[in-house]
């Protein structure tokens, strides 16, 4: 696969990746321009044996980690816990708004388990990209999927 | 369908219309590749003029005294380690990218300890000191008074870069990089997280 087919077929993953963990939409498309410089630099060294996706979400999600070094120095505001669900109606935009401060909520590492579940990755392959156990990511996105439905349900977003 | 699948739609549906074509990333990898190749020959640059000035020091000073040939030869040598470490590091940076996140962060926890430690450590500073001795040995000897001078302010530095400024270091690294490798911690605790 080159390089121009790899960033059509997954850009847009990508950058709503990037975008669940730091919930800031400029930010998430220099992290994926970032990724991409990244795949560009690796790609002599795929091995054809694994998925180019889960290789390619794997430089994605490191990307994201490593953005901690950042936020240890710039001081976070914090977003608001609860979101009034009369702050909203019932936009699909604003849907993505509410969806995305949920997703800020939790923690570092469940944003990016979540935000490759969101994008129909398989529990095995979200186990081999962050490094984890297949019960323990089963069990992690069990707890995310039941925590999220339930902000929804409480803000009356379904 | 489910309620989760409802919330997996609108996280799909997301307008990313205004992602980069494809040529501005071709660009941005570009102007990428020419800012690394500039760093890269730079530096390169920056040794050889080095050491082309100490092999040019050691043929126009003929000295027949060992220790200013060992004095040059250690500066020489220090050069190419700090030239051969740089250049790995710059080659290290792109293998770390391919790990998994939880090796990723170990790798990212040992690796900052280990880059603030280098920092601190006042070895080559030493290294260079010393052959600065040895160097100068030849000028300083003409004069017995000189001699004294010249070797108590080189030991006093010695001493000063030994005790106070190799401990100030480490203390000032040690708390820049500290909320860092905090926030490491905090992670991986999360994916230690299993069936509470």
């Amino acid at each position: 696969m080159d390089f121009d087919t790899i960033y059509k077929e997954f850009s847009a993953k990508i950058f709503r990746l990037c975008l669940s963990y730091l919930n800031d939409t400029d930010k998430a498309y220099d992290l994926t321009q970032e990724t991409f410089i990244a795949v560009w630099q690796n790609l002599h060294t795929f091995k054809q044996k694994s998925n180019i996706g889960t290789w390619v979400y794997r430089i994605a999600s490191n990307k994201c980690l490593r953005q901690i070094e950042t936020d240890s120095r710039v001081k976070k505001i914090s977003l608001p816990v609860q979101i009034e669900a009369a702050d909203f109606d019932n936009s699909l935009e604003q849907k993505h708004i509410f969806l995305r401060n949920c997703i800020a909520e939790l923690p570092e590492l469940d944003r990016i388990v979540i935000g490759l579940f969101l994008e129909d990755i398989p529990q095995e392959k979200i186990a081999e990209i962050v490094g984890l156990s297949h019960a323990n990511i089963r069990v992690k996105i069990h707890r995310i999927k039941e925590k999220l439905t339930q902000k929804f349900r409480d803000n009356g977003q379904f | 369908m489910d309620s989760f699948d409802e919330i997996r739609n609108i996280w799909q549906n997301q307008k990313t219309e205004s992602l980069p074509s494809i040529t501005s990333i071709n660009n941005a990898i570009k102007g990428y590749q020419t800012k690394r190749k500039r760093e890269i020959i730079f530096l390169v640059f920056l040794a050889v003029v080095c050491l082309l000035v100490m092999i040019w020091v050691m043929i126009d000073y003929e000295s027949n005294l060992i220790s200013t040939r060992i004095g040059e030869s250690i500066f020489i040598l220090l050069g190419f380690y700090l030239l051969v470490s740089k250049l790995n590091l710059l080659k290290k940076k792109k293998q770390e990218e391919l790990l998994n996140s939880t090796d990723y962060l170990d790798d990212l926890k040992e690796r900052s300890q280990k880059e603030a430690l280098n920092e601190s450590r006042p070895i080559p500073v030493i290294i260079s000191v010393i052959a600065l001795i040895l160097y100068v040995y030849e000028i300083l000897a003409t004069s017995q008074t000189l001699l004294y001078t010249g070797y108590i302010i080189l030991c006093i530095l010695v001493v000063l870069i030994w005790f106070v400024y190799g401990p100030f270091m480490i203390k000032r690294n040690q708390s820049k990089i500290q909320n860092f490798l905090d926030k490491i911690d905090n992670i991986k605790e999360q994916s230690n997280e299993k069936d509470k």
